[in-house]
């Protein structure tokens, strides 16, 4: 059998055309006095890829190029030498579709369900101190950027510190769980919860509420916050979900990390949102235990969906306060200047999502009708 | 820089890749790297190298990637490594983040060294290495001073602001919550931007200096004043549109009367026009981007010399846009499924619009007698890293 190709002397870059014999024995010549003639199986073949031609590595240095690759590969199965098994994925068409399918179907079943099931087996697995160490600086931070001290009468203060301290799980002594309380400034409204234990809520969201037992359920919903490890899922999810995305588009060009963005935005979006269920049915099976109405929480996340917090004042005049401007998307940038996004998880309700329904999809939080729905119909759960 | 001697001839590039034969080889590859929790990305980089040289063809023969997954493999580990302590040092003692980062600033000119050492050596023509010449004290000197003077620059500025009085008064307005602290990141940036050109340029020619094929040296023939023309256009263009842009929503929006919009169909109309103004964003960047793309590829390609050879790069910034605009669209569209073809398309578009201009007989032949770094000849060398920069 004989192969055609381009045949180099090992040294220089000296091309000759060539053709190489292989007799019935599997003894190889070329008639070149440099190359030798050798066994079949002593030459090193590279692997096949697509049509690039491959090389043959002759034991005296000779290396023969050739784009015969039907040639070559049946000298190979009839002579010895490793075929590529590569190649063999890559060019049959069975293998090449179920390779598709698998990838579609692990990369699918990973981002949406693997990732947030070993974000909770890994932050659960963790020592809790590392949710003291994640919440470390947190409080100084958001003290400095955002807070102000809080302007609210002691009595009320004692008050819902004492409550706060009754509504605490049984082995509470595992974190340091803690009620402060702060003026939200631009912000607002809102409540937050930084994973060693500390639940801050803000004078404006005292304020809004009709009763002490509005403020009780959305601390309830703060400390399933803590309790779920959610900041600990966020950080973990976050960083597989970079790792695996990075993983399937690898090499893609600059214009295309444009196309990235979106999985990726929407991804965490229904992660976060599925935490603030998460968080949402730790409060209304607690109350539900507790025979609390469970009314109240309904109430105020409804109230608060058309409270518009300080910051939005601008767009909120020009858009007479329909424009959709997500208070969450407001909060989630003021968080990343203080570089501590992942340490604190904020609690804030959203727009309703009737007439920017897509909104929903990159929002952090699920739509609030929804939520509110769940704690009036006190579903069996 | 001394004129060329005359053309010989014109040999163009070509790229044999097929978007088809390449989607095998990329699905493939990504199965294998998801199941194996990308261990195997390393071999999946090899093929994918491998591929893509062995389809570029110049004169009849084709180039060649002769890397040893192995030793990316070991790259990626230690940089995983390196990354994972990183982000763990940071998390816990945040005040040591600013030592790590001084670290890693140490390093980082060894690494770019290693990394390009290690692709040149790897890549081969005609039998013959390309090769990279380890010059780390360079390596330094461009990587530092750059870094100083950057740092200068922002201090001095600093210091300027800071004895300004203005800054006192913002500071005292207790509302505001200002502190001149958080004008140090918006200094810096002023500081970085103008000196990017230049960094361009001297990272660009350190790369181009140290390479060489056979007996041939690489050597650039362009001053800064060449990258700076590029990024100052590019600047301008993106100033223009930005004004422009600003100047139509402005009109659009007193047509629709968005300034007292209240009734939804105003408002749905402002949010439509938002949406606009987005893609019409993104448009004109991808048009700039091009233009970058087309004009520095063009610019550091026409100021190499190899020996007394020369290339000749057409990139034209509107069919790059069009590439650039299509891909991105087909990747979206197929969820993915399309960046192999993009991948092609853009690859092929390069190589048909590159040659190489042959000015001397006696350069290639003496690439031909060459007897350094032909195959075969093992590299043998430890420290040979490849991580991604």
């Amino acid at each position: 059998m004989q192969l055609k190709g381009r045949l180099f002397d090992g040294k220089s870059s000296t091309a000759f055309e060539a053709v190489i014999t292989i007799d019935e024995n599997g003894i190889v010549s070329s008639g070149q006095t440099f190359v030798g003639s050798c066994a079949f199986n002593e030459i090193v073949i590279s692997d096949q890829i697509g049509h690039v031609p491959r090389s043959l590595r002759f034991p005296a240095g000779a290396i023969f190029e050739t784009a015969e690759h039907e040639k070559l590969n049946e000298i190979i199965s009839k002579f010895g030498g490793r075929q590529s098994l590569l190649h063999k994925f890559e060019s049959r068409t069975s293998y090449v579709v179920s390779a598709l399918f698998l990838s579609v179907a692990v990369i699918i079943w990973t981002s949406i369900w693997g990732i947030p099931i070993a974000s909770k087996y890994v932050a659960y697995a963790l020592p809790t101190e590392v949710n003291r160490y994640i919440a470390q600086g947190t409080m100084e931070t958001l003290d400095d950027r955002l807070f102000k001290p809080s302007q609210l009468s002691s009595d009320i203060k004692e008050s819902l510190t004492k409550r706060f301290k009754q509504l605490l799980p049984e082995d509470h002594e595992k974190l340091n769980y803690e009620l402060l309380f702060r003026d939200g400034g631009l912000i607002g409204a809102n409540a937050f919860a930084l994973p060693d234990g500390k639940v801050i809520i803000t004078d404006e969201l005292v304020k809004l509420a009709d009763n002490e037992e509005e403020i009780v359920s959305v601390l309830l919903h703060e400390i399933g916050h803590v309790e779920q490890r959610h900041s600990l899922r966020n950080i973990v999810s976050h960083a597989s979900l970079t790792a695996l995305l990075l993983a399937v588009t690898g090499d893609v060009n600059a214009a295309s990390t444009l196309v990235l963005a979106l999985p990726n935005v929407l991804l965490e979006s229904s992660y976060s949102q599925e935490l603030e269920w998460e968080a949402d049915t730790y409060s209304l099976n607690y109350m539900k235990q507790h025979n609390m109405s469970t009314e109240h929480f309904a109430n105020f996340i409804q109230r608060l969906e058309n409270y518009s917090p300080p910051l939005d004042d601008e767009t909120t005049i020009a858009t007479d306060n329909e424009f959709p401007v997500d208070p969450d998307v407001t909060i989630a940038e003021l968080d990343i200047s203080s570089e501590d996004e992942e340490a604190a998880v904020t609690e804030k309700e959203q727009k309703p999502d009737n007439d920017i329904g897509w909104l929903s999809y990159i929002s952090s939080h699920p739509p609030s009708s929804e939520r509110a729905a769940r704690f009036r119909q006190q579903p069996a759960k | 820089m001394t004129e060329n001697p005359p053309l010989i001839r014109s040999i163009p590039f070509q790229f044999k890749g097929t978007a088809s034969e390449y989607f095998k080889i990329w699905i493939v590859n990504l199965c294998l790297t998801i199941f194996t929790v990308g261990i195997y990305s390393a071999w999946a980089k090899v093929r994918t190298l491998r591929y893509f040289y062995g389809s570029t063809w110049l004169d009849n023969n084709n180039f060649s990637y002769l890397a040893d997954p192995l030793k990316i493999l070991k790259g990626r580990i230690i940089a995983f490594t390196a990354l994972i302590a990183y982000f763990l040092i940071w998390e816990i003692y945040p005040e040591a983040g600013f030592w790590i980062l001084a670290a890693g600033v140490l390093f980082f000119p060894t690494i770019m060294v290693l990394a390009l050492s290690f692709n040149m050596n790897n890549s081969a023509y005609r039998n013959v290495r390309f090769s990279f010449a380890r010059d780390f004290k360079n390596a330094y000197v461009i990587f530092i001073i750059p870094i100083l003077i950057i740092l200068g620059l922002t201090w001095l500025g600093y210091s300027l602001l800071e004895s300004a009085d203005f800054i006192a008064t913002l500071e005292n307005q207790e509302e505001s919550g200002f502190k001149k602290e958080d004008l140090l990141p918006s200094v810096f940036m002023l500081s970085l931007l103008p000196m990017l050109p230049y960094l361009d340029y001297i990272r660009s020619r350190f790369i181009v200096d140290n390479t060489r094929y056979g007996k041939s040296d690489a050597s650039f023939h362009t001053g800064g004043w060449s990258f700076y023309k590029i990024y100052l256009k590019a600047f301008l263009y993106f100033f223009l549109v930005g004004i422009f842009a600003s100047i139509l929503i402005g009109v659009f929006a007193v047509i629709s009367g968005f300034g007292e919009a209240s009734t939804e169909e105003q408002i749905e109309s402002a949010s439509g026009l938002g949406l606009i103004s987005v893609f019409v964003f993104y448009g004109f960047s991808f048009i700039i981007m091009a233009y970058v793309r087309a004009a520095r590829t063009n610019m550091i390609f026409n100021h190499i010399r190899f020996g007394e050879n020369t290339f000749n790069s057409k990139l034209k910034t509107m069919p790059v846009f069009w590439l650039y605009l299509t891909n991105t669209l087909a990747v979206i569209v197929s969820v993915g499924l399309l960046i192999p073809w993009a991948q092609i398309r853009m690859a092929k578009y390069v190589a048909d619009n590159t040659e190489f201009e042959a000015r001397t007989l006696d350069d290639i032949e003496a690439a031909k007698q060459s007897q350094n770094g032909a195959l075969g000849e093992e590299l043998g060398d430890a420290f040979d890293l490849d991580i991604g920069l």
